[in-house]
């Protein structure tokens, strides 16, 4: 049903409904409609870029700052799913401050954490995708300290799955070119932050119903510091 | 056609899954056959998401440790991008939608899709050292596939 209405989205005319929506005063309506744009983008390569073309990445990034923790989880997924995988769109992203974004959903601790999984999901991916494409001039902002302060905090969260997603991030910008170990290391305390996870993991482990979970978790972060220390040596 | 009817029919809601990829029903159907038997007997979309994720996360796995192996026997910086880059996102990625698909069935479908990422960029890195491997190339069409029948369960019933 939803993808036969996806399909016909675009035929009669129906994502330009959609985008209009998205101004709506009902913020229902609003987070039904990023959801949408969000799915259509996710279905299929040719329809992402149809949306994109609509000029809704700037609403739905206002979206995000949104009262409504529905709407903004919503609009931060249309997000993530609208400039995945795109050159183009991602560039638009950055210069729409998309970096600001991130880092105020990262440090925000008061935060729904389903949004701050969303964002740091989406700079992991963000970051990977500069490792693929390596001709590619980096972003300033993978080097921004307070961004990269912000992830590495995230590895003091009690929810696990937070603080995996934050190494996956980390693991990753850690790889480009234009981060510096220095910050890392000084201002981001990358080190100590490790150190404590692998001791806050020793004692989830006693915990048998998530073993597993933690063992691999444990090794993503082992994996993370063994990149760090590749990365002070290269410096 | 009535063959492929009676299949899908024979293999439940994953069956439903494998009619609507139309490129890929044959192989489709013959992954699943030869999977986890929890796949055809799932109930529900949701149950169905979870098995196939399940049996996914093990593949990648499985695939890496292959991929790795290989990695040490071939000198090719393609195989071990495969094998450490783009097969660590696989496997991160169907662990990640394996955990979320209770509490946030909305992100699990993005990281499902995202682990189509992985055999893609393997593919081209592949590609680009004009390095023609049959086993490498069926892993990849078999993560490829899985990532695409457990976007599509975690799609029928996430709002």
């Amino acid at each position: 049903m939803v993808k036969f209405f996806i399909y016909d989205l675009s035929k009669l005319g129906g994502l330009l409904a959609v985008r209009e929506e998205l101004y709506c005063s009902d913020p229902g309506i609003r987070t039904i409609a990023a959801w949408v744009l969000g799915k259509a983008s996710q279905n299929n390569a040719i329809v992402q870029q149809q949306i994109l073309e609509l000029g809704v990445l700037s609403r739905l990034m206002k979206m995000v700052n949104s009262n409504s923790m529905e709407e903004a989880n919503k609009a931060l997924y249309a997000v993530s799913a609208l400039i995945r995988n795109d050159l183009a769109s991602q560039g638009l992203f950055y210069a729409e401050a998309g970096g600001w974004m991130l880092q105020d959903i990262l440090s925000n601790t008061s935060l729904d954490v389903r949004l701050r999984r969303k964002a740091v999901r989406l700079l992991a991916d963000l970051a990977a995708y500069q490792l693929e494409n390596v001709d590619r001039e980096e972003q300033p902002f993978f080097n921004d300290q307070d961004l990269l302060k912000a992830v590495v905090d995230l590895t003091t969260s009690t929810d696990l799955d937070l603080q995996e997603k934050a190494l996956v991030a980390i693991k990753s910008l850690l790889q480009l070119r234009t981060t510096e170990a220095r910050v890392f290391k000084d201002f981001c305390a990358l080190g100590d932050a490790l150190n404590r996870m692998r001791q806050l993991l020793h004692d989830l482990m006693a915990d048998e119903y998530q073993r597993d979970y933690v063992m691999d978790v444990e090794n993503l972060r082992v994996e993370v510091e063994h990149t760090f220390q590749r990365k002070l040596k290269q410096s | 056609r009535g063959h492929h009817h009676a299949g899908g029919h024979h293999l439940g809601l994953v069956g439903q899954i494998c009619t609507e990829l139309i490129q890929n029903q044959t192989t489709c159907t013959d992954l699943v056959k030869a999977a986890d038997p929890k796949i055809a007997q799932a109930k529900t979309f949701q149950e169905l998401a979870q098995a196939v994720l399940e049996f996914a996360v093990n593949k990648g796995i499985e695939g890496q440790t292959f991929l790795k192996g290989l990695a040490l026997i071939e000198q090719s910086p393609a195989i071990k991008e495969c094998a450490n880059f783009f097969y660590d996102g696989v496997v991160g990625s169907f662990r990640s939608a394996l955990r979320e698909l209770k509490e946030d069935a909305q992100t699990a479908s993005y990281d499902a899709k995202a682990a189509y990422d992985g055999p893609d960029g393997c593919n081209r890195a592949l590609a680009a050292e004009n390095i023609n491997n049959p086993a490498i190339t069926a892993l990849n069409s078999e993560i490829a596939l899985l990532s695409q029948i457990a976007f599509e369960a975690i799609c029928k019933y996430s709002n």
